[in-house]
């Protein structure tokens, strides 16, 4: 395993995925506060009224909900994305020789979604905090900023790797790494609308992103039950992905 | 090693192989021969445990390969015919990393992939990384590749066919020195010249089934009416050249200058004697007569045409 775990690191480190996933966030990170800082500025010059200018909110708070909804739509993209191609670069003979040698499927799974998770969290754990701590350095607020950095930057980076997971899934059903990023972009489009209908929102993995939106550091009986419902679910999946690629044939060229 | 009997496999409503039969001795080097379509790699994906197969038995060593496809796995070392790597990967970690795959320890893998390296002659490419590799560096890593875990059987899917005349030399060397070690090797090729070398048996395969399974030397055996190269100290005149092709045991006549190939009605010794009895009393000005071997790639086309 240990073997399986140092191949998933160096394949991030030297395909540049662990670089693409921190670019994107960072950028979005420090980008939130400033954007939120110019803001007004653009919109009186872009509708020359002081007035509707003085009306936005400018503070930190208001960048910290900027970050998290731009984060959710665009680093989704980017996880289903990376998940699926990750699927299609592996099928792709690539697992001739290690199945041969003796490779478990599952346990390469298993490695990939550990190394990725805690990526993928702690990158999105740096850049929430580099946006708050930036945002507050530009921005005016008395908003309590340690504990809400914790509690925003798990919530979405579990979601970010439920993205990565779902992109991996559609990825070993789906040959085609762009059709598999559109479909698992879609289920996930859809599990948030089902949670808006649902009285029990606290099943589906987007309700961490409006939690996250919230802004509030204390647990809540729907917080504790979504993040161990995803956690259950994240389990199964990538036990799934692990049966469904142990059934796929590895000889044919896909990518 | 390797005994195939009834293996049929269909692809939606395609048959690739309708009742596929052959059998591999172990120790030896077994060419699998057929046109494109044919059902080559379909057959070695199914031996190798990637595809499913429906009815039939696909033996190795003993072993149903769809009732233990992770024990016979371990037991195969596939090169597929465009092998695909780890590219961001060095030669040698590569390799180390399928030994460690295999539960070797760290110093035990790393010093196998050096031996591995040396045997397909890419030491002094150890710490490159595989993704600005050549074609035919990249088939001598797959050998290597194939070779970690020091298999029993090795499939072969086309290992020569993209490389250049020093880089296919090189690769039937190896196969060569792994049947000298003992190893059962099965190579699917359209290149001819290099069963011929290599090949201990061969199986022709046509729109997925076995059109002839059996020894070189059996193939060369039945290879039918022979042909004659008979060549003459000058140019043979028209009366005389009549006279020969009016011979009851010549079936066809080609001529070029004083060279004449004579095609025999059969392949039996008599007619050898016969002809050469005509020529000396037919007074023909003759130099040598030779009997011309027929090769393995005018049989291969004899076999797959329905001939013989």
């Amino acid at each position: 395993m240990i073997e399986l775990i140092w191949k998933e690191h160096l394949e991030g480190m030297r395909r540049k995925q662990y670089f693409a996933i921190g670019i994107l966030i960072i950028g979005f990170a420090l980008l939130s506060p400033v954007m939120m800082k110019a803001l007004p500025v653009l919109l009186e010059s872009q509708t020359g009224s002081e007035e509707m200018a003085a009306a936005i909110p400018v503070n930190l708070r208001e960048s910290m909900r900027s970050f998290v909804k731009n984060i959710h739509q665009i680093a989704t993209l980017l996880l289903v994305y990376l998940g699926a191609s990750q699927v299609a670069y592996e099928r792709n003979q690539r697992l001739v020789f290690p199945i041969h040698a003796g490779l478990e499927i599952r346990s390469m799974i298993r490695a990939k979604v550990g190394v990725y998770g805690i990526a993928v969290f702690a990158i999105t754990l740096l850049g929430t905090a580099l946006t708050a701590f930036y945002g507050s350095v530009l921005l005016p607020d008395t908003w309590a900023i340690f504990p809400a950095i914790l509690f925003i930057g798990a919530e979405i980076g579990l979601y970010l790797f439920v993205a990565y997971l779902v992109g991996m899934a559609v990825g070993s059903w789906i040959s085609s790494k762009m059709l598999a990023t559109v479909l698992g972009s879609l289920v996930l489009f859809v599990l948030g609308w089902l949670a808006g209908f649902s009285s029990f929102e606290w099943i589906f993995p987007t309700y961490l992103i409006a939690e996250a939106n919230l802004l509030i550091a204390y647990w809540t009986r729907p917080l504790i039950g979504c993040i161990l419902m995803t956690l259950a679910w994240s389990a199964i999946l990538a036990e799934a992905i692990g049966w469904k690629l142990d059934r796929t044939n590895m000889t044919a060229q896909e990518e | 090693m390797i005994y195939v009997k009834g293996l049929e496999k269909e692809f939606g409503s395609f048959r690739a192989l309708k009742g596929l039969d052959f059998h591999v001795s172990k120790g030896t080097v077994h060419g699998f021969l057929g046109h494109n379509g044919a059902g080559k790699t379909t057959t070695l994906n199914i031996l190798a445990g990637f595809s499913p197969y429906g009815k039939g038995s696909v033996q190795i060593d003993g072993i149903e390969v769809k009732n233990a496809k992770y024990k016979v796995q371990r037991m195969i070392g596939y090169l597929p015919e465009s092998p695909q790597f780890y590219e961001y990967m060095q030669a040698k970690e590569l390799l180390t990393h399928l030994g460690r795959i295999q539960k070797a320890s760290k110093p035990d893998a790393a010093k196998r992939a050096e031996e591995l390296l040396r045997l397909v002659g890419l030491e002094s490419a150890s710490n490159r990384k595989v993704g600005g590799f050549s074609r035919g560096m990249k088939q001598r890593l797959g050998m290597a590749c194939a070779l970690v875990h020091d298999p029993e059987l090795l499939l072969l899917d086309e290992p020569t066919s993209a490389l250049d005349p020093e880089g296919r030399r090189e690769v039937l060397e190896l196969i060569e020195t792994l049947k000298a070690g003992g190893k059962t090797i099965l190579i699917s090729t359209h290149i001819l010249s290099d069963v011929e070398r290599v090949c201990d048996s061969v199986t022709m395969i046509k729109d997925g089934k076995c059109i002839f399974d059996a020894g070189i030397n059996t193939l060369k055996e039945i290879q039918g009416p022979a042909t004659y190269r008979i060549e003459f100290s000058r140019l043979l005149t028209k009366r005389e050249l009549a006279a020969l092709r009016g011979a009851d045991f010549v079936a066809d006549f080609k001529c070029e200058e004083k060279t004449c190939f004579v095609k025999t009605p059969s392949e039996d010794e008599a007619v050898s004697l016969q002809l050469a009895q005509a020529i000396m009393e037919l007074k023909l000005p003759f130099r040598a007569i030779q009997r011309q071997e027929r090769t393995l790639e005018e049989l291969y086309i004899r076999r797959m045409n329905g001939h013989d």
